[in-house]
């Protein structure tokens, strides 16, 4: 099959060689430079035979590739080879330019060793070319808005390719949220925020349309509050501002209002801004549908109320009670309180009846573990700080407590309603794919001043 | 960093501290990869301690630099290579199949005694490996031990175990063994193709990759059915891969199709309707190299199959049209194409196509296109009209080298033809002027000594020519000559004066072969008029 491979700039300088068989010497690299890139006359046909060699060419920009080869080979399938090899190369680094190739020197020699063996096409497909090259590509500034651009108008998918096929259609959705607090010591929420991500993992054969629904607030005003199908497992509790707790019922369903969010590529945008529908085709494997964030009505997790009594000038006596504030039956994982202690802390006594406490002189806080915890639940933790004597006037300006947690369901109150898969060229419908929704709500800044 | 002597970067990779900096290691042995491509010869060796060395690097980037920049290298001779060995079959056993199939390969490259001694046991192993990756890389390896010792091919071992690995799950491992077998296997005739195995081969075609689906489908080719059923039952199985994506696929079943009915005919009207939609998107594709190559396979495989290709391309010859950025040699196939295509239908619009092409930039492009004109001239004589309108149009217009190239095909034609085209000589005498390409000269002066023209006219052009008798073309004497005597057997008292000014400056010409021919044509009209009459005119 294909004995070398070259590219040539457009000068005839040897950017890349990648000899495959013993019988392409180095003069075929000179022989192809001489009687075709600097050859007087015009180009007159893609296939030139010099010496019993036979050299296949394309020309891209200013860059020559070269397919030299001894063989009887097929001419045709040495050009889709080509072809498809530019294809490769511009998927890793945009467009095939001199400057790209030598910015991309070694990734283009591991892709000619995965995509070329012994002189036989092997594997072209760049997502599984992925798996076996270390490099990632290095893009040179180039207009590649202008290519996402054209592709929304012209409708051209390049995020998926066809004839993907599973036996198992099933989707797994997961919603990423960051919660951010900041506390005042009375118990006022001086600011917070959730932040989130829908990150989708579709396992969907063919060339599946997604909808997606979400109780987004615009959405349900507009709808009129109907409902739409709930494939989620497990509503939950939403506390509104009095404090009072009330289950939602099956009529009206709480919403939450988005302040702003971003869709990946695939997601349809003229349709989202006519009928606030998510409509997409996704990409095969794992990708970031959404973010956005929430401002209003946000659920937190937890509450902290310290207590800090200062004893003279050698004693401090902290208590700090954490509250959990969710459905009994979730369960928070990982749930840490930091409480800060004065620089001229000596020794610290700790009493907790939940998780484990230690002072930790190095980050002058004391860290308490709660490896669970569940909802609706109570811990207290009180310690003893003794504290060296000091000249210092200074008061010492106490930091806030914060906490890090995570909890198995969204803080901002997000739910996913429906998402609907229709592939009309394959015969399985929406009640063959199995659908998995997680909720997944981490702490980010979450800090209650004391 | 750019501009790196090699000093620079072997100093670099000899310190003990660059196994460490694996990034400073990448960027050094990227360079030396540069260099080994560059055009002259550069003595690459003192670079190899350090590359054996960094070839047990844990860094997988790392170590694929090393291997190859050691394969590029390997016309030296060192003792480093003992060590380079050992750190090869130590790979071999890595747990990273990566690793593996790397070191196989690296190992297999190379040509010198040292590794030639252990690769026939490695690559035994490693064809039985569990990792899928690995045994594709060994079956490759098998095809590289091969050129180097041909008694592979007649190891029973290797090739039962390709045999059996034929059988394997993953869809490249068996193409490889098929690529591989028919390379080794070559003097026996390739890999035995049995009516089991094309039975099992057809049925996993679906699961190989793009190329490996052109390969197998060209191997198929091999394969000659013993019943009709069974021709009938393959094409029906087949029939999907006639209309692939990808289009050398579609070639392949194409052609192994047309192998299969040979003898049945009639089938292959049906075969190339099915065909019909993979070549109207060839045609659209961008890609200009395979549209050439399809183009040139209509050409030459299918010369008595005119009115099968007609058929294919009727409804759709606007698919044939070239574009403006397609390269030269192309369009040229295109308009051959064209020019079959044509039936009552759409004449007035490939004519229009032609008309256009003939003025096109590209000489090339532009001279096959007026004969293509002609063609039509000479094949639809009911039609003259349009294509006198057309020729007309093509005189007049402002590229010289098309002018040159109608007046070129002009001439070809036969003087019955011409009569018919009489019209064209009013013309005649203004690009006489115009032109200095020679060979339009010599075909004006050609066609002016064959149409019967305005005297004044054609008196003109001649003593113009005749004043610039010395500079003019030897080619252009000669035709001036021709018409000369042509133009004075149709109007001796006009030209008698012209005839005898060109005979005498014919004669003292430097050019033999002139000298020669005036003294010819004059002895001839001199002994016998009448005969001289039939013979100029």
């Amino acid at each position: 099959m294909i004995g070398g491979l070259f590219i040539y700039n457009h000068k005839g300088e040897v950017l890349i060689s990648r000899v495959y068989r013993d019988d392409i010497g180095r003069n075929a690299v000179d022989a192809f430079r001489v009687n075709v890139i600097h050859a007087r006359q015009q180009v007159r046909s893609p296939v030139t035979n010099i010496a019993r060699t036979s050299f296949f060419h394309i020309k891209r920009s200013n860059i020559w590739l070269a397919a030299v080869t001894k063989q009887n080979v097929n001419a045709a399938m040495v050009f889709e080879f080509l072809h498809k090899m530019t294809d490769v190369m511009a998927a890793y680094f945009g467009k095939v330019t001199e400057e790209n190739i030598k910015n991309n020197f070694v990734l283009i020699y591991e892709i000619l060793d995965e995509i070329l063996d012994f002189g036989y096409p092997q594997n072209t497909d760049t997502g599984i070319l992925k798996t076996f090259i270390t490099q990632q590509g290095v893009k040179s500034q180039s207009k590649e808005e202008t290519s996402q651009i054209t592709s929304q108008v012209t409708g051209q998918i390049g995020w998926r390719r066809e004839g993907i096929k599973y036996r198992r259609n099933e989707l797994f959705l997961d919603v990423l949220e960051s919660v951010n607090l900041l506390m005042s010591p009375q118990g006022q929420v001086l600011s917070a925020h959730v932040a989130g991500r829908i990150v989708m993992k579709s396992y969907l054969s063919g060339m599946p349309e997604c909808k997606f629904g979400i109780n987004d607030k615009v959405l349900m005003e507009s709808k009129g509050g109907k409902s739409g199908q709930d494939d989620t497992r497990g509503g939950g509790y939403v506390k509104n501002t009095s404090g009072l707790y009330s289950k939602p019922s099956s009529s009206t369903k709480t919403s939450i209002a988005i302040d702003d969010c971003q869709f990946h590529q695939c997601v349809k945008l003229s349709k989202f801004e006519t009928e606030h529908s998510i409509s997409f085709i996704p990409p095969d494997g794992e990708f970031e549908l959404m973010r956005y964030r929430t401002t209003k009505d946000i659920s937190l997790p937890f509450r902290t109320i310290p207590l800090v009594r200062e004893v003279g000038r050698q004693k401090m006596e902290v208590k700090v009670v954490v509250k959990s504030n969710f459905k009994p039956s979730l369960l928070a994982q990982k749930v840490e309180v930091r409480i800060p202690t004065p620089l001229n802390t000596s020794g610290v006594q700790v009493i907790c009846m939940k998780g484990k406490a230690k002072y930790k002189a190095s980050e002058n806080a004391i860290v308490w573990k709660i490896k669970r915890m569940g909802g609706m639940k109570e811990c207290q933790l009180s310690a003893e700080i003794e504290l060296l004597n000091t000249n210092d006037k200074r008061k010492w300006t106490r930091p806030p407590i914060s906490m890090n947690f995570e909890v198995p369901f969204a803080p901002s109150g997000f739910k996913v309603r429906y998402l609907k898969v229709f592939e009309p060229k394959l015969n399985y419908s929406d009640h063959d794919v199995i659908k998995w929704v997680r909720y997944i709500g981490r702490s980010g800044l979450y800090e209650t001043r004391c | 960093m750019e501009n790196l002597s090699i000093d620079y970067i072997l100093r670099e990779l000899s310190s003990m501290k660059i196994a460490t900096d694996v990034p400073r290691c990448r960027h050094c042995l990227s360079k030396v990869l540069q260099l080994c491509s560059s055009i002259v010869a550069q003595d690459l060796s003192p670079f190899l301690p350090p590359v054996v060395n960094l070839m047990a690097h844990s860094d997988l980037l790392i170590k694929k630099s090393a291997c190859l920049i050691l394969t590029k290298v390997s016309e030296c001779k060192s003792e480093l290579f003992l060590l380079a060995v050992n750190t090869l079959l130590k790979d071999i056993e890595d747990s990273n199949p990566t690793v593996r199939a790397l070191s196989l390969h690296t190992l297999c490259a190379m040509k010198h005694a040292t590794f030639v001694e252990h690769r026939y046991s490695s690559v035994v192993k490693l064809l039985s490996d569990p990792s899928a990756y690995v045994r594709r890389a060994a079956v490759m390896s098998v095809v590289t031990m091969y050129h180097d010792e041909k008694s592979v091919s007649k190891d029973a071992v290797v090739v039962n175990r390709l045999y059996e690995l034929v059988r394997d799950d993953d869809p490249l491992v068996v193409v490889n063994c098929l690529t591989v077998l028919e390379e080794i296997l070559e003097s026996e005739g390739g890999v035995v193709l049995s009516r089991k195995m094309v039975g099992y081969l057809v049925k996993r075609l679906e699961s190989f990759t793009t190329w490996g689906k052109a390969y197998v489908m060209k191997l198929l080719q091999k394969y000659k059915p013993k019943s009709e059923e069974e021709i009938l039952d393959l094409m029906n199985v087949l029939d999907p891969f006639l209309d692939n994506n990808c289009a050398t696929i579609s070639l392949y079943t194409l052609q192994f199709f047309l192998l299969l009915i040979k003898d049945l005919p009639d089938f292959k009207d049906d075969v190339f309707l099915r065909c019909q939609k993979m070549f109207l998107g060839v045609f659209t594709c961008g890609n200009s190299e395979l549209i050439s190559c399809f183009l040139d396979y209509l050409q030459k495989e299918h010369k008595p199959d005119k009115n099968a290709i007609q058929k294919l391309f009727a409804d759709h010859y606007k698919v044939v049209f070239c574009k403006q950025k397609e390269p030269g040699y192309l369009k040229i196939q295109k308009l051959k194409l064209l020019v079959e295509l044509i039936e009552e239908e759409n004449f007035t619009a490939i004519l229009e196509e032609l008309i256009l092409y003939s003025s096109d930039r590209d000489p090339q492009v532009s001279i096959c296109s007026i004969g293509c004109l002609k063609r039509l001239v000479l094949e639809w004589p009911g039609v003259s009209t349009q294509l006198l309108k057309a020729f007309h149009k093509l005189l007049r217009s402002e590229r010289n080298h098309v002018v040159s190239n109608t007046l070129q095909v002009l001439v070809t034609f036969s003087p019955e033809t011409l009569k018919n085209l009489s019209e064209v000589s009013t013309q005649l005498c203004l690009i006489a002027q115009k032109m200095s390409d020679a060979e339009a000269v010599v075909a004006v002066l050609y066609l002016i000594g064959q149409f019967e023209l305005d005297n004044a006219d054609s008196l003109d052009v001649i003593e113009e020519f005749i004043n610039k008798f010395s500079e003019l073309d030897v080619k252009v004497k000669t035709q001036l000559l021709m018409t000369s005597f042509a133009l004075f057997c149709k109007q001796p008292a006009m030209f008698q004066p012209i005839l005898a000014e060109v005979i005498d400056l014919c004669m003292h010409d430097d050019d033999c072969d002139l000298v020669y021919q005036a003294k010819c044509y004059f002895s001839v009209l001199h002994t016998d008029a009448q005969t001289a009459m039939k013979i100029f005119c």
